[in-house]
């Protein structure tokens, strides 16, 4: 599964983009005949899914803004995957990183936003990345399977936000659940006039970047990977196995976090109840579909953003319900897991070279 | 087997090549890693297709589209990685596929093995058998599915001499009956010692075949490798300082049960300590140790002087102590890494490599090209996946990689288990160059020859504990073979 970009030739990079368009394509067409099979027009509802999406700089900024968080998710998600390690509580680590973000916004409204702003970040980073810990110690520690435990603390973390939003952070002045707003100086840089376009879209890309000179450059970098690709490798090359999760999953859970921090200082300034649903299971999503490629999952972030806001707009273009669309998304999402299927599929028909074979 | 070709992407593994065997024949079929040799085998028992060529089996024409034509065809492969089931019993392992019940098996089983003096018990399991033990189950096994041809991989890697013998008795009571034998294998000694035809490979393409009365050793070497080399000369062996001492190390296996029981010896700098023994008998556990990656219950290790009994892997590499593990793929090398990702590996923190938590990534190309041109290891390019390269190539990396440092103490587990005539006398040779400039080295091998040939000392190895400790001037062989058995000759 794990792809590098440098050594792979043009042709195969070409091939693993293709089976990402691929399994795109299949999950369009799984669309469409779940779509006309519930008698609507598939074409109408894919050309207003596209029109939400991008007819006006609006639309586009909402795509944007909806990318942000999916693809910190994702990176966070592919930094433990190097690992071995299966993060599937990006979710809840969202919600740890919204909540810190508010509380932060709130508790240190003196500060100027030049330092209030990086504060939040790196409180939000730290936060979740200690909640993550939890489980990468867990793991590291004592065997406790990671799949279990980062999916069981989504739960809690969940019910902790549902508290926060509905009790002791409450704002009495507004009839839904939500909180109090944080302070104005805590609030992101807007990018374009009257839109919600902050620049948590550029932390984002910026943060992929790093991710992927991370592991190219890095020594910590090169020790998460050879401890994902070969436990028994790394600990004869002398790395820390135990260590090194624990520190993959901290890096995991605090750059999924980053996720929450943005949409508490950039899209929402408050938290609503269920702010974030469902934000970490998308991130997992994009992840997969690049073959947790750091690159690669800004793309298929801006990929999700798309299919989140543009579907909305198929209620009014095609008469789809909210229930039918979270169907579809939920199809969409399905089949992009299968990209890495298609990969080993036709990766297995292709007899190995005969040179690595001689030799067992 | 008329004009077979086969080519995978990028290579041409077969070119155009004939080969036979002749009922009731011995047939060796030699050549160096990526000859081609397993791949032709693998055509003729019906695993891969080829691209062109055809097969005749008793003058008719067959297609092997499937093992399964193969069997049917009377085409069994006894491989050099059992393909057997562990948690499955003897029996139920030959049953399976068959269709038939097991107590039907069990019996027949009984009855072939007694026939040829195979002795296997049905009903053990197979993960209780030691790897002799298993390949006679596998011989047993084909025998069961009526094979009139046998294809032996590598058969003799993983058995004492005296296993050796009985296997080759084995052949030739096949081969009285009428039966064919295909014995690939890289031992140039053993393929003239039983066969009646040599067929020798090189790069896919036939270069000849040849009667074992006919030729010689170095002629067949020349023949596989397409050069002439020399063979191994060694300096006599001046004792001198300690650098590694063992005192009454007892350990545990993954399951366990006893690896190694107090066990005890000292190996000097300048000195090639071998340690003879069938695999699976605590050697695997000493390296493992010895390199950190395994922890004694009991016992200490002292290096140069200074304790380091379970210190880390990292800890022992600084203290000076290089390790060529018995698992290239994936411990010894990551195999989804680059080939320069691998030449660092264990360096990684080394300050040549990084700094400030960077890796130095120009510096990291050079050293692998330097690694690379030294110790003339073939791969594309620095950037490509490990994955690709061969078995010896692979051997090279990681020997490249553990001598190009400062070391005093170099583990050796199975350091030429697997590799082609010319990969074996490279490591060989290297190994007998790190002797020559002090390192003091613990070679552990199954391959008495190879002991015998390198080592200044030899110990003998069997169910955890050293049944003897001899100067190489007396270690004699067929003494060697019964304690490597477990025997131990009175007086």
């Amino acid at each position: 599964m794990h792809i590098r970009w440098k050594e792979l030739n043009i042709s195969e990079r070409l091939r693993t983009m293709y089976m990402a368009i691929l399994s795109i394509v299949l999950g369009f067409i799984l669309g469409a005949v779940f779509i006309q099979g519930s008698g609507l027009n598939a074409l109408e509802a894919y050309s207003a899914m596209f029109l939400g999406a991008f007819s006006t700089p609006y639309k586009i900024s909402e795509m944007l803004v909806k990318s942000s968080p999916f693809m910190l998710a994702a990176l966070g998600f592919a930094i433990a995957f190097k690992a071995g390690y299966w993060n599937v509580g990006v979710e809840g680590q969202i919600v740890i990183g919204t909540i810190v973000a508010l509380w932060g916004g709130i508790a240190f409204k003196y500060l100027p936003s030049i330092l209030l702003i990086p504060l939040i970040y790196l409180l939000g980073f730290v936060g979740a990345g200690a909640w993550s810990l939890f489980s990468g110690i867990l793991k590291a520690k004592y065997g406790v399977n990671e799949i279990l435990t980062t999916l069981m603390m989504n739960y809690v973390a969940f019910w902790v936000g549902h508290y926060l939003v509905h009790w002791p952070w409450d704002d009495p002045e507004v009839y839904v659940p939500q909180t109090i707003p944080i302070a104005a100086s805590a609030k992101l840089p807007i990018l374009l006039e009257g839109t919600r376009l902050h620049v948590g879209i550029i932390i984002g890309v910026i943060t992929g970047i790093v991710i992927y000179m991370f592991f190219k450059k890095s020594t910590l970098g090169y020790c998460i990977r050879a401890v994902g690709l070969s436990l028994e490798g790394a600990r004869y090359g002398g790395v820390g196995v135990a260590n090194t999760v624990i520190i993959a999953s901290f890096l995991s859970g605090g750059i999924a976090g980053l996720g929450g921090v943005g949409e508490v200082l950039g899209a929402y300034h408050v938290i609503l109840e269920n702010l974030t649903y469902g934000y970490g299971f998308v991130g997992i999503a994009a992840a997969m579909l690049a073959l947790n490629n750091p690159l690669g999952i800004v793309l298929s972030s801006f990929f999700f953003g798309f299919l989140y806001t543009g579907s909305l707009y198929m209620t009014r273009g095609a008469g789809l319900t909210i229930g039918a669309i979270q169907l579809f998304v939920g199809i969409m999402i399905l089949v992009t897991l299968v990209s890495p299927l298609i990969e080993n599929i036709t990766k297995r028909k292709k007899p190995k070279p005969s040179i690595s074979n001689e030799s067992r | 087997m008329k004009n077979i070709t086969k080519s995978f992407p990028g290579v041409l593994a077969l070119d155009r090549v004939d080969f036979s065997v002749e009922e009731g024949q011995i047939c060796g079929l030699l050549g160096e890693n990526g000859a081609g040799k397993t791949t032709l085998m693998n055509i003729l028992s019906g695993l891969y297709h080829p691209d062109d060529g055809e097969i005749y089996i008793n003058n008719k024409r067959v297609e092997m589209r499937s093992p399964l034509d193969a069997i049917n065809s009377g085409v069994g492969m006894v491989h050099q990685h059992f393909m057997l089931i562990p948690v499955f019993t003897v029996a139920e392992n030959i049953a399976l596929g068959s269709g038939e019940s097991v107590s039907t098996v069990e019996e027949k089983v009984k009855e072939l093995s007694e026939k040829y003096g195979l002795k296997v018990d049905p009903r053990s399991k197979v993960s209780q058998l030691h790897l002799g033990e298993r390949q006679r189950v596998e011989i047993v096994k084909a025998l069961y599915k009526k094979a009139d041809v046998f294809i032996f991989d590598e058969p003799t890697s993983v058995l004492i001499p005296q296993e050796v013998e009985s296997l080759f008795t084995v052949f030739k009571l096949f081969a009285a009956e009428g039966r064919s034998i295909i014995f690939i294998t890289h031992k140039l000694n053993e393929a003239l010692a039983i066969c009646d035809e040599i067929t020798v490979l090189r790069r896919g393409k036939l270069v000849g075949n040849v009667e074992p009365r006919n030729t010689t050793r170095k002629e067949l070497a020349t023949m596989m490798v397409g050069t002439e080399f020399a063979p191994v000369e060694k300096a006599s062996y001046q004792p001198s300082e300690t650098v590694l001492e063992v005192m009454n190390i007892t350990a545990l296996r993954d399951d366990g049960h006893v690896a190694l029981k107090d066990v005890s010896f000292n190996i000097h700098r300048g000195e090639i300590f071998g340690i003879a023994g069938v695999a699976g008998n605590g050697q695997s556990e000493l390296a493992e140790i010895l390199a950190g990656l395994r922890r004694c219950i009991k016992g200490e290790i002292v290096v140069n002087k200074e304790n380091l009994t379970n210190a880390s892997p990292n800890k022992l590499r600084r203290k000076g102590v290089s390790y060529i593990p018995e698992e290239r793929i994936n411990v010894g090398l990551i195999m989804d890494f680059t080939v320069a990702e691998n030449c660092i590996l264990g360096k990684q923190h080394e300050k040549a490599f990084s700094r400030s938590g960077l890796l130095k990534t120009d510096e990291i190309y050079r050293y692998a090209k330097e690694l690379i041109s030294s110790y003339d290891v073939m791969t594309p390019s620095t950037d490509c996946c490990t994955k690709v390269m061969s078995g010896g190539n692979l051997q090279k990396l990681i020997v490249a990689r553990e001598l190009t440092r400062k070391s005093d103490l170099l583990i050796a587990a199975y350091p030429l288990r697997g590799l082609d005539v010319r990969a074996t006398e490279f490591v060989r040779q290297k190994l007998l160059d790190a002797r020559t400039n002090n390192v003091a080295v613990l070679f552990i091998s199954e391959d008495l020859d190879d002991i015998l040939d390198l080592s200044d000392t030899i110990a003998v190895i069997y169910e955890g504990r050293l049944m003897g400790i001899f100067p190489q001037g007396k270690a004699d062989r067929k003494e060697m073979g019964l304690l490597m058995a477990g025997v131990r000759e009175s007086g």
